[in-house]
């Protein structure tokens, strides 16, 4: 799995290889649309995520050059600007995802997930890890071959552990993905832990757990 | 001009001493009803205390002739002195005149009647003589004095 | 007061005192001029009767009024001579055309004294006066009438001449209470010939556009800095949540990491809130469409469901009707997610938020703090009361802004221990 990483903020950039690495993808980094455009010409990439304001250049310029070679699906635009405009030209261009910074290394690994598995699975969108099956489509969890029932919250919160398996997801970047983002997090830290507590319950039988890191956020590990 | 102002008044006032102004309605009813009978088409009326008489200047006629009147307390005209013309004067006295004065050019006739009694005075002027002349109704000379 | 009836009121007590001295100046010198007239009537009435007793001395011996206007009465000669001549207003019992029995009238006597052979006579010619009450009173109702017309000229200027002299002060003043910064309205403007009008209309302006400059820099200050932070922020929490995976960290300073997390998140928070804020104000939301509300609803209560259910809250929706409106999408998603949101969690163990919506109108009720909160304040931004530090104190402020965008309504009301917010999706522009 190839990525490339089109940011002109070099801490930023190095951040997101970094977290991305760990994932064991193929990471390329372009600080400015020059490079970013000769790069984009000679490879292709499984996923781009790609910043709009760009030193030498808008980064929606690149997103059409890339819809023109039919590989504008892969693209998530990462943009501080939230503005309705870009957003739905972007979209419109081909891009398959915007995200507003700034966002949580949980949030931006679920989406470029994602994005690769809608790219490699077809359509077929089920996640099968250990002796869990995940059917995306359907919404359903199997334990070995069992079905087990979750409310609708619980198999978001599975389904975004599984998308960010073995790494740290913050209480507040779960609570944001799952109750939405201006959610008064302080006060609901309690409410997430009897959330995850139910959902614990729940995969008793599988080989995945999942545990607490420094009473900050939960990691999703194998047995 | 402050100084002028004050002889002008000064002078205004030493003319008031020997005679005064007086208004109309300062006018005893006598004085002027006798008046206003005796001259009735009198017009520019001013009246001023003379002597313990009252004095009035007036005109008459369509040229302004001068008259100068002086009635008694009592409203009676004491005497009237009134500006003439040459040939207003009466016979007598133009006859005289062209005997005695031929030549002398005759300014300033006036008639003054005092009672019954009615004189005529006037100016003689011949080069550089100058004369006052009173005669009477009949052409007596009364006086003639060098002026 | 408007200006026009102020004038108007300042100008009739000044004619008031104009027409009242007008009318004590004009009634003396009238009457003067009566007299004087009057006087020289008797003067030359007086000449007549002088001239007559000198052809008939019968009229010698009329010495009284009653057959004529005038007397004679012979006098002592001392008395004569000390005589002048007098005009008096005096009061005879005449009959006049118009009496029925002979009355106290006015008149003006003229008295003199003459001499007709050698005896004195005393004259006195009457003539009758005009009566001075009648006088007054027919001058008094004169300037009434010329008060009443002038006050009734002015109010017909007034209305006719100076309004329409002011119109374009009027224009402009209406213009100008309809005008909000921000709105990108014309500014005022009023054709007028007026110099001062003009000036005024200039300064408006100018005074205007600067305002609305500003306005814009300010807007765009907070745009643009709330914008600019928004890397910076990502960096910081994203190296954060990287640093925490990889190390190794003992518990405290893992706790230590967490708190300057969430301090990072509330500023992330507050950012977006300010971005969302300066976007709804520069009218970002362009997108109109017909926006199910009853439907955002119901959305928002089944996500909350769970947490409502953790709180122990009981939330309840009563909807009798479907509440459309006409707005972005988005922004109708926030107005219901913020209020209920704010519901729920201003809330207290074992509370509850009922939600109904009837008409135009979304209303939802709290059980909460037990006091009212501050009207004014409360859709102000980072109004906190009380102790509360984690909300961004924008979440209402957001929802006003938005509500203001389209010509919405939404009100407080603190009524039986329930705190309730109502709005009514109906534009009232």
């Amino acid at each position: 799995m190839k990525i490339l990483i089109i940011e002109d903020e070099d801490a930023l950039r190095e951040t997101l290889a970094a977290s991305l690495a760990q994932e064991h993808f193929v990471i390329e980094t372009a600080a400015d649309f020059h490079t970013a455009r000769e790069k984009i010409g000679v490879y292709d990439y499984d996923c781009i995520l790609l910043d709009i304001m760009l030193p030498g250049g808008n980064g929606l310029a690149l997103l059409a050059e890339l819809k023109q070679s039919d590989k504008a699906e892969n693209v998530i635009i990462i943009s501080a600007k939230d503005s309705l405009d870009d957003k739905l030209k972007g979209l419109e261009l081909g891009a398959d995802d915007y995200l507003t910074k700034p966002f949580h290394i949980a949030e931006l690994n679920a989406r470029v997930k994602a994005v690769l598995r809608r790219k490699k699975l077809d359509g077929k969108n089920r996640i099968e890890v250990a002796n869990m099956l995940l059917d995306i489509g359907e919404r359903l969890l199997f334990i070995n071959g069992e079905q087990v029932p979750l409310n609708r919250k619980e198999f978001d919160v599975l389904n975004y552990f599984l998308l960010n398996r073995n790494r740290l997801v913050t209480k507040t970047a779960l609570a944001e993905h799952v109750w939405g983002d201006d959610i008064d997090q302080a006060d609901n830290f309690d409410f997430i832990y009897y959330q995850i507590k139910n959902l614990r319950k729940k995969l008793q039988t599988a080989d995945l757990s999942i545990e607490a890191v420094y009473g900050i956020g939960y990691k999703l590990v194998e047995k | 001009m402050k100084k002028i102002i004050l002889a002008a008044l000064l002078l205004k006032l030493t003319d008031r001493v020997s005679a005064q102004d007086i208004a109309q309605n300062e006018l005893p009813s006598l004085v002027r009803n006798s008046f206003q009978k005796t001259f009735p088409k009198a017009s520019d009326v001013e009246w001023e205390t003379e002597g313990g008489l009252y004095k009035v200047e007036f005109e008459t006629g369509l040229f302004g002739t001068d008259h100068h009147a002086w009635f008694d307390g009592a409203g009676k005209l004491v005497r009237h002195k009134e500006e003439i013309g040459k040939s207003d004067l009466p016979a007598a006295v133009r006859s005289k005149l062209d005997k005695a004065f031929s030549g002398y050019r005759v300014d300033d006739i006036d008639k003054i009647s005092t009672g019954t009694k009615v004189t005529y005075t006037m100016e003689l002027k011949r080069f550089t003589e100058e004369w006052k002349v009173a005669f009477d109704a009949a052409g007596n000379m009364l006086s003639k004095i060098a002026d | 007061m408007k200006l026009l009836n102020q004038s108007l009121k300042y100008l009739s007590v000044s004619l008031l005192f104009v027409v009242s001295l007008w009318a004590f100046v004009f009634y003396f010198n009238i009457l003067n001029e009566i007299k004087e007239s009057m006087d020289e009537g008797l003067e030359n009435y007086k000449r007549q009767i002088l001239y007559k007793v000198q052809a008939d001395t019968s009229i010698l011996h009329q010495n009284n009024f009653e057959e004529g206007f005038f007397a004679i009465q012979p006098v002592a000669r001392a008395a004569a001579l000390s005589a002048k001549d007098r005009y008096t207003d005096t009061m005879l019992y005449m009959q006049d055309a118009d009496d029925e029995t002979p009355e106290l009238e006015p008149v003006r006597m003229l008295s003199t004294v003459f001499e007709h052979q050698d005896r004195y006579y005393r004259l006195d010619i009457i003539n009758s006066m005009v009566e001075e009450d009648d006088l007054v009173k027919e001058l008094f109702r004169e300037a009434l009438w010329l008060y009443l017309v002038l006050v009734a000229g002015l109010i017909l200027i007034n209305r006719y001449v100076l309004q329409r002299l002011w119109r374009p002060f009027y224009s402009l003043l209406d213009q100008l209470k309809g005008f909000r910064l921000g709105s990108n309205q014309a500014l005022p403007v009023v054709a007028t010939d007026t110099k001062e009008f003009s000036d005024l209309q200039q300064a408006v302006r100018a005074l205007l556009q600067h305002s609305t400059e500003t306005y814009e820099q300010q807007k765009e200050f907070i745009g643009n800095a709330a914008h600019e932070l928004q890397t910076p922020l990502a960096v910081a929490t994203n190296k954060l949540e990287l640093m925490l995976e990889k190390g190794n960290f003992e518990a405290a300073q893992a706790e230590g990491i967490g708190s300057v997390m969430q301090i990072i998140e509330r500023m992330v928070r507050l950012n977006k809130s300010l971005l969302l804020l300066t976007r709804i104000e520069s009218k970002q939301f362009l997108n109109e469409e017909l926006v199910p509300v009853h439907l955002l609803v119901r959305q928002s209560v089944s996500d909350l469901e769970e947490m409502a259910a953790f709180r122990q809250v009981s939330m309840t929706l009563s909807a009798s009707a479907t509440l459309f409106a006409t707005m972005d999408n988005a922004l109708a998603t926030i107005i219901v997610s913020n209020l209920v949101r704010n519901a729920l969690f201003h809330n207290i163990p074992s509370g509850t938020v009922q939600i109904s919506i009837s008409g135009h109108t979304l209303t939802i009720r709290n059980s909460g703090h037990h006091e009212a909160l501050d009207r004014e304040k409360i859709f102000s931004r980072f109004y906190k009361p009380g102790a509360r530090q984690s909300g961004t104190g924008l979440g209402l402020a957001i929802v006003k802004a938005i509500c203001e965008l389209y010509g919405f309504s939404v009100s407080y009301d603190f009524a039986g221990g329930l705190h309730c917010f109502v709005v009514d999706f109906q534009t009232h522009r």
